[in-house]
């Protein structure tokens, strides 16, 4: 417990620093390129235009919900997940990449996987709100219900930053759990439930198998998010995998601020 | 006069060793358990001490793979020493040709980062902006890519980024023997100006002209020992007069003296180092015996936070279990 506070104190005694250098990256990252901050957009509108043939079109998937179409259902989903992986993969090897230019720097190395959860917050924003707006456009209503964008906004930071700790310090001990980490990822994206609801493509018969599925982290927090502008239920409701997703997040947290403290004097020693 | 002097930095029986030929995760394994049975090892240092005041301007001389980029890099933070007691009193900035510049930036954009990775806020930076163009000579080649830089050019935006940051030990690493004259000059003078102020510097450098000009003591590091410590002109001296005995050596005697001398830093021990340790009379017992034992690794995870974690993993199965079950 006492390793969890000790790293989540740095984060914000120095999240000026981190922030200040977010956005300093942010400017560099795409400086070199003609098209510059537009990529930003075109990367995630040429996802959203790709799914949309593919799954819109192709295999005709409807959106669960009532009078909105799919291509809104598909961006609000789509953005969560996209900013959760983004942000999750660059953890990886957001310390062991850099070892060199932050190791003697005046801010401990633990602010690097949040400094780049937030240089994708943006990104995410704007592509949130244009489906957002769209969906309303389609008739969706304002509800209380929406508040809940918080609640799900917070629990994504709270994962992201947990497992950023872990994945960061595993990848300077373990080089290859980042392409272990890829690989599994690419697996999650499927059952993320990003693309389509995965209760109506496995049907009526694999109730408990879609549940066990449902319950895993990324789930949760693309569904929640979708929930707080669709649906009609408080997150307190969904208890089970609320506590699920709050004791698995937890789990890396401890495991992650451990490891972290322990070995981060050797980074250099390591890489 | 020395006794008002604040020390700066000191350091006890300094070691660092590095595993030769194993992997990483032998390595891991040998940070957890460094009593563990023993793989080769190479002294990089084999248990330096010393002590550095406030206004002091050290220099650090010796051959090549003597250790002294590995002693800046401990005083800098970079690597952890294997034993013994280092004490640093203030932030250190440790300048090197090149070091942390980024060779898609330009000049003006790499000084940015790095004052944001020091701590400092956009205001304090653009208020210093101008200062660190002007002392870096650099005129209209700021706004150009770091990669169309020569290396005195990158060498002068370092250091002027390093003095800008206003650091209490500056430790430069052969960073000014790229510059030209006028610029050595220029640093020689914002060098005094540290010194005046109390600051303490560690200068590394090859050339030992740099060295007398530079700094008022020197180390004279060979092999991972200390070998003397003491006025710039003595060691400077004596440092010159050894590299005088040792090029008359032919090509063959030098190669077997590198090699003794390489085997010797492989041969020593923690047994060694101990011994050492105990023959010193300016060490009280207690600190001999802390000083000679080997750094260790964090702590390990204490019990509760094993069964914190446990619990939660068991609560999320069960929680995963009920809601999959039954909903």
């Amino acid at each position: 417990m006492k390793e969890i506070w000790q790293v989540l104190k740095e984060q914000f005694k120095y999240f000026p620093v981190m922030w200040r250098l977010a956005n300093y990256e942010k400017k560099a990252r795409y400086q070199n390129h003609v098209l510059g901050n537009l990529w930003l957009f075109l990367n995630p509108f040429m996802q959203v235009a790709t799914y949309w043939i593919v799954f819109g079109f192709g295999f005709g998937t409807k959106s669960p919900v009532e009078g909105v179409p799919y291509m809104p259902w598909l961006i609000i989903g789509l953005a969560t997940w996209l900013f959760i992986n983004t942000s999750f993969m660059d953890s990886t090897w957001s310390i062991s990449s850099k070892i060199w230019e932050i190791a003697r720097m005046s801010f401990p190395m633990s602010i690097m996987p949040m400094m780049r959860t937030l240089m994708n917050f943006n990104a995410f924003v704007y592509m949130l709100v244009i489906g957002v707006v769209m969906s309303v456009f389609y008739g969706l209503p304002v509800t209380v219900y929406w508040l809940q964008f918080f609640y799900y906004l917070f629990a994504i930071f709270v994962f992201l930053y947990a497992c950023g700790i872990l994945n960061a310090t595993v990848t300077v001990l373990f080089q290859d759990y980042q392409q272990i980490m890829q690989t599994v990822m690419r697996f999650v994206f499927w059952i993320s439930g990003a693309l389509f609801s995965i209760s109506d493509r496995f049907g009526v018969g694999h109730e408990r198998i879609v549940r066990a599925l449902e319950t895993n982290p990324f789930y949760y927090l693309v569904s929640g998010v979708r929930d707080s502008f669709f649906g009609h239920t408080w997150f307190w409701e969904n208890t089970y995998p609320m506590l699920a997703f709050w004791l698995f997040t937890f789990c890396v947290l401890i495991l992650g601020s451990h490891l972290h403290l322990k070995f981060r004097a050797y980074f250099a020693d390591l890489i | 006069m020395s006794e008002e002097r604040k020390v700066k930095v000191s350091a006890k029986y300094l070691t660092k060793t590095f595993d030769l030929g194993k992997s990483k995760s032998e390595k891991i394994r040998a940070m957890i358990n460094p009593v563990g049975k023993g793989v080769q090892k190479f002294w990089a240092l084999k248990g330096i001490s010393f002590e550095v005041y406030e206004g002091d301007v050290v220099g650090i001389v010796g051959v090549n793979g003597s250790g002294k980029s590995t002693l800046l890099n401990i005083l800098s933070g970079l690597l952890l020493p294997t034993s013994g007691e280092l004490t640093i009193n203030g932030e250190t900035t440790l300048l090197a040709v090149g070091a942390g510049l980024r060779a898609q930036l330009t000049g003006r954009e790499n000084i940015r980062l790095k004052s944001l990775m020091m701590g400092k806020s956009n205001k304090e930076i653009d208020a210093q902006m101008n200062d660190i163009i002007d002392f870096s000579d650099l005129g209209e080649f700021i706004d150009q890519p770091v990669k169309d830089y020569s290396s005195g050019m990158k060498a002068k935006l370092g250091f002027s980024i390093a003095v800008h940051q206003d650091p209490d030990i500056l430790i430069i690493d052969e960073a000014l023997s790229v510059g030209d004259q006028t610029f050595a000059q220029k640093a020689l003078s914002k060098m005094h100006e540290f010194k005046a102020q109390g600051k303490t510097i560690f200068f590394v450098s090859h050339s030992l002209a740099q060295v007398r000009e530079f700094t008022d003591k020197a180390m004279w590091i060979q092999y991972g020992d200390l070998k003397a410590f003491g006025s710039t002109k003595e060691i400077a001296d004596d440092y010159q007069a050894w590299n005088k005995w040792f090029n008359t050596l032919s090509r063959t005697e030098k190669k077997a003296y590198q090699e003794e001398q390489k085997e010797k830093q492989v041969a020593f021990s923690e047994e060694q180092l101990a011994k050492n340790i105990a023959q010193d009379q300016a060490l009280v017992d207690d600190e001999k015996k802390a000083i000679s034992q080997h750094l260790a690794v964090g702590d390990a995870m204490p019990i509760s936070s094993w069964l914190l974690f446990g619990l939660s993993f068991i609560g999320m199965l069960f929680f995963i279990y009920q809601y999959a079950m039954w909903g």
